[in-house]
């Protein structure tokens, strides 16, 4: 019999965090709040000045806390924890070196070119440095993919708030959006801004217990280290050897957990940093309406230092769910990809390691403080991606194009307006993703690549005169093309690809279990646990499963990759536990969970059965549970249902034979061939720009003044404190960034 | 459109804070009495909700006499 592997004690439960009355009076009072200051700010939102650029009067602090709440959102704090278990320390490179780099460039280097031109958007700067061409390339892409994103995001936070607290995800979508559309068509930019430093109090104060809480619980910093690995033989088997615990002395090769060498990371990870920061407009704009020069520089600097310190809430959760999150029979406990078939039946999944280590710690008040910030964090960046979407649209597309001589006041309604399209828009891309759901990482994906071409042609725009309107177009559009192929290619299948074989059963099923106790497991102390129960066979009673990808005997014949349904009849029908796909040969050998068989020397892939809600045979009560590789008897009476799938174009998965092509290695993980994808895409639109811009006219430096290095004269903004002067902070910034990669060096 | 500034956001922050503070404290006082702690939660003898609790009462506290509109100079 094939090596059994039992994949989860438990299972999940339907439901991680319970809350209490007191954490939902919490919930409701931050609702009412960020209602009231929408209402509130509406009779200072009266012009088109007022509502797309709060006034361009924020002060310094507002506009740095905003900066950064903004960007706290979409997954930020779940998401980069969810990464940091995948990826170990290497996930705080996206802090320590991918933004606040890139944050003190946006500071020190472009921000003078945004605010002294007056521009009221990232492409409203192509447009007054090169033509309304890019401009409008970037205007409507930009809109384009805001909302998309947004709807992306809305997506996420219901069905992350479904399988947290059972919530209805209808309900979950409409609340929160409809929250946001209220507050920022009531109160424009300057209710996004101002909500947007009230949820970044909450996010900080409702996830900080986390991390104090945690490293008390592990024993301290060395003690954690040790710990994790110590558990990697449990939580990531294949990568057990490599140095979850390190920023750069593993990077010297692609022997690392994101299988990236320091080149793909310096320079890939660097181009996408200074991308995202330097010219997403939703991260830009939360500065450039800041009251003048100075406060703008000094309100991205504070932003700068905050993020230096997210790693705490964000990082630190990551690595101390590898530590110290157990199962009942004190093993740690394994947590899998989203896109693994396991994920929220029988294991719990990257995503869920900060929540899960909020039911650990935070009791009644404060879990509903850290489901508050969850929230907040996800409206504030759907307040963010609305009101950039609104400002973008109706300068860089609607007067453009439609109406070039209306007066404030439309343009006022017409931001209105586009708040509550764009939050209509979000809600149908959310309900799109309930049935494209790994569109998810399709979109977030294109987002990054339409950015680093456009990064491309803002720095050739404010750094060379030379560089010509036609150059930056096509260089532009090159870059946007080049990134989508990159995309497609390293997700195509061009021979099939074959997801998993699988069984799964139906809701209801009757099924009976035979176990079989093992012993020799180590839990995550390295004592043996002695007599553990797994299950060693499947028999399946009554209703219906449902096989992908599993051939099977049936009257006689085998019957490989069929798709149809069927009832057993007579006799009982014995499903493979494994099998050799002699079809698929190439895909077992790179799937990660392929056996060899020690006699044939050939690879076997198992056979996954997960049950998600069945009923138990012997006791009549619901249970769920998923095995691998053992046999599954299906008993007459059992309805089957069998498809054959496979797919030629998967987002979900990455073809090794393209990427290793992109990304330079056959262990590059899917961070660090997006890193290289970035970095093609940048060298490409970078060498169009410059090339065509040799070929063809270039603007008279009259017309460039403000607009370009060498050309644009700061003005003297008179004496200010020492305290209050933008170099000094940036240095401070940069040598306390630089200390922080030394010392987890 | 109104002449008047708004009131800071710091006012409306301290004040949230402060009555989440209150709301939370008042659960770390009651979970300090025998049997009503939740046994499930790790380090439930440390209390994390009383102090924390306190902290944001604080802040809280000091955000919004700080930023009272009334103190606010115009």
């Amino acid at each position: 019999m094939q090596d059994i592997l039992l994949l989860a004690a438990g299972g999940v439960p339907k439901q991680l965090l319970a809350l209490a009355s007191v954490d939902w009076l919490i919930i409701a009072i931050y609702f009412v709040v960020v209602l009231g200051i929408g209402f509130y700010l509406k009779r200072f939102a009266g012009t088109g000045e007022d509502f797309f650029m709060a006034g361009r009067k924020m002060t310094a602090w507002v506009a740095g806390l905003s900066f950064i709440s903004a960007n706290l959102s979409a997954l930020e704090t779940m998401g980069w924890s969810a990464q940091t278990y995948q990826y170990g320390l290497s996930a705080a490179h996206s802090y320590w070196y991918n933004a606040v780099p890139a944050i003190i460039f946006l500071a020190m280097v472009m921000m003078p070119f945004y605010y002294i031109c007056r521009t009221h958007s990232v492409p409203g700067y192509l447009k007054l440095r090169f033509d309304g061409r890019s401009s409008t390339v970037a205007g409507g892409s930009f809109t384009f993919m805001t909302v998309m994103v947004s709807g992306a995001s809305m997506f996420a936070m219901a069905k992350i708030l479904h399988l947290l607290l059972g919530w209805d995800m209808n309900a979950s979508i409409l609340v929160a959006s409809l929250t946001v559309a209220v507050y920022v068509a009531l109160g424009g930019l300057i209710s996004a801004i101002l909500n947007e430093v009230l949820q970044f109090f909450l996010i900080w104060l409702g996830t900080l217990l986390v991390p104090i809480l945690g490293i008390i619980d592990a024993g301290g910093w060395t003690r954690m280290t040790e710990t994790i690995r110590h558990n990697m033989y449990a939580i990531h088997p294949a990568l057990q050897h490599q140095n979850f615990t390190c920023l750069w002395s593993n990077m010297g090769s692609f022997d690392n957990p994101m299988g990236v060498d320091w080149i793909g990371l310096v320079f890939g990870f660097g181009v996408s940093g200074f991308s995202y920061w330097c010219t997403d407009f939703l991260q830009v704009q939360r500065v450039i309406v800041a009251k003048d020069l100075r406060s703008a520089q000094n309100g991205t600097l504070i932003g700068a230092m905050v993020k230096m310190c997210v790693p705490f809430i964000v990082i630190l959760p990551g690595l101390l769910g590898m530590a110290v999150l157990a199962n009942s029979d004190h093993t740690p406990m394994v947590l899998v990809p989203e896109n693994d078939v396991r994920a929220n039946i029988t294991l719990h999944t990257y995503n869920d390691v900060l929540p899960l280590l909020m039911g650990r710690y935070l009791g009644p008040g404060l879990l509903g403080l850290g489901v508050t910030a969850m929230i907040a964090g996800f409206m504030s960046g759907m307040a963010g991606n609305v009101s950039a979407f609104a400002t973008v649209w109706v300068y860089d597309v609607y007067k453009p194009l439609f109406n070039k001589n209306a007066s404030d006041h439309h343009y006022l309604n017409m931001g209105r307006l586009c708040a509550l399209v764009g939050v209509g828009v979000s809600i149908g891309t959310a309900y799109a993703l309930f049935y494209f759901s790994n569109v998810l990482e399709f979109f977030q994906a294109l987002g990054m690549f339409f950015l680093i071409p456009l990064f491309a042609v803002v720095i050739l725009g404010m750094m060379w005169k030379r560089c010509s309107a036609t150059g930056a177009f096509w260089g532009f559009v090159v870059g946007i093309a080049a990134s989508v192929a990159m995309f497609l290619f390293v997700h195509a299948f061009p021979e099939g690809h074959r997801p998993v074989p699988q069984v799964a059963l139906d809701q209801g099923a009757v099924v009976s279990l035979q176990e079989e106790t093992v012993n020799g497991r180590q839990d995550s102390e390295g004592t043996e646990i002695q007599n553990l129960k797994r299950i060693s066979r499947v028999i399946v009673e009554k209703g219906k499963v449902r096989l992908t990808n599993v051939p099977f005997l049936y009257e006689g014949g085998k019957q490989p990759f069929t798709s149809g349904g069927m009832t057993i009849k007579n006799t009982a029908v014995e499903l493979p536990e494994s099998f050799l796909d002699e079809e698929t040969k190439r895909f077992e050998i790179r799937h990660a969970d392929a056996k060899t068989d020690a006699n044939r020397g050939e690879p076997m892939v198992n056979v996954k059965v997960l049950a998600p809600e069945v009923v138990l045979a012997d006791s009549r009560q619901t249970g769920h549970f998923g095995v691998e590789g053992v046999p599954v008897i299906l008993l007459p009476g059992v309805e089957v249902s069998s498809q054959d799938v496979t797919k030629y174009f998967d987002p979900s998965y990455f073809n090794r034979d393209h990427d290793h092509l992109i990304a330079r290695s056959w262990k590059a993980q899917p961070i660090g061939v997006y890193m290289y994808c970035g970095l093609w895409s940048f060298l490409l639109s970078v060498f169009v720009a410059v090339g065509l811009s040799y070929g063809t006219p270039q603007r008279v430096e009259a017309e460039l003044k403000d607009l370009v290095m060498g050309l644009t004269k700061v003005p003297n903004q008179g004496p200010c404190p020492w305290y209050q002067r933008p170099a000094l902070w940036a240095t401070a910034i940069a040598v306390l960034l630089a200390a922080l990669n030394i010392i987890f060096w | 459109m109104d002449e008047h500034k708004p009131v800071p956001i710091w006012f409306f922050v301290g004040m949230l804070l402060l009555v989440y503070g209150i709301i939370i404290t008042t659960e770390g006082v009651y979970n300090l009495f025998p049997g009503h702690a939740n046994p499930d939660l790790a380090l439930q003898w440390l209390h994390a909700d009383l102090w924390w609790g306190i902290v944001l009462t604080v802040l809280g506290s000091f955000y919004a006499s700080h930023y009272f509109p009334s103190r606010k100079k115009e």
